[in-house]
């Protein structure tokens, strides 16, 4: 139940709720994208294009 | 403006069982997303960032043909190619690293420079700003190299699916990696079938004429970038 626990400690009222969870929803799509994404498809064997190695 | 009701903990509680389910179906829905999330980065994230990436290889590359480097250093663009019939050119990283591969196609060290007899070999990612569509390019269709000083036209002569093992594809001779090499080749490789890694998809070209840079771009990239 990470969901409600994480809505409990917002701050602020139903609005600051909705703007604070979506600033955190932002941020943990942007580390995804930019930094684990990156590093996990480095490691997976999807596109691997060269002979040999 | 709803009321906000003053909460006890009693609120919260439910049966044992009911909530281990909500949170099984919590995890599976955070996966669920997750996995979608990775799949758009595959399909659309890793394509926009080489394609990013490309703009500033391009820009060193001039930077280095304008300063007389063309020696190839790993890692650093040494070459570039244009394949008019998918309307794309590309700026060639030396080196087939991950972090090489990041930035565009990659040249295997040690294979041949464009125009010299041997093969030049050139691997790149399967998705969308890279060698998605090279699987189009068939017998005869064009393939040009650009260096500092010249142009180089190959010709496709044949397009192949092989074991990601078969290393003589980029030998300098693909047809008989025993024999010293009697012609100037290219050779494309990438992943087969898209998104998977069990095959190779392999284009081998021929160069069929050069001609310097102060002659002008060759007229098979009249119309194209």
């Amino acid at each position: 139940m990470i969901y409600p626990w994480i809505w409990k400690r917002l701050p602020g009222r139903t609005f600051g709720k909705l703007v604070s969870a979506a600033v955190l929803l932002a941020v943990v799509v942007l580390l995804l994208w930019y930094v684990v994404f990156p590093l996990v498809d480095g490691v997976l064997p999807t596109d691997d294009v060269t002979v040999g190695g | 403006m709803e009321q906000e009701t003053p909460r006890h903990a009693e609120d919260d509680w439910e049966p044992s069982g009911r909530r281990a389910a909500r949170a099984v179906g919590e995890v599976m829905l955070t996966l669920g997303l997750l996995l979608l999330l990775f799949a758009a980065y595959a399909v659309y994230g890793k394509a926009w960032q080489i394609e990013a990436a490309q703009d500033g290889v391009a820009a060193e590359l001039d930077e280095r043909w304008a300063a007389n480097e063309v020696r190839p250093v790993a890692g650093q663009p040494m070459a570039r190619i244009h394949i008019p019939k998918l309307d794309r050119k590309w700026a060639v990283v030396e080196g087939v690293d991950q972090s090489d591969l990041s930035k565009g196609p990659g040249h295997y060290p040690r294979t041949a420079q464009p125009g010299e007899v041997g093969n030049v070999a050139i691997a790149g990612h399967r998705i969308s700003s890279v060698f998605w569509d090279i699987d189009h390019l068939h017998k005869g269709d064009t393939i040009v190299a650009e260096t500092k000083t010249g142009w180089f036209v190959y010709k496709v002569t044949r397009q192949r699916l092989v074991r990601p093992t078969q290393v003589e594809v980029i030998a300098p001779n693909p047809d008989d990696e025993n024999r010293p090499p009697d012609k100037a080749m290219l050779t494309l490789t990438t992943c087969n079938p898209k998104f998977q890694n069990w095959q190779r998809l392999i284009v081998h070209a021929e160069l069929v004429r050069e001609q310097a840079k102060s002659a002008g771009r060759p007229a098979e990239l009249k119309g194209h970038p």
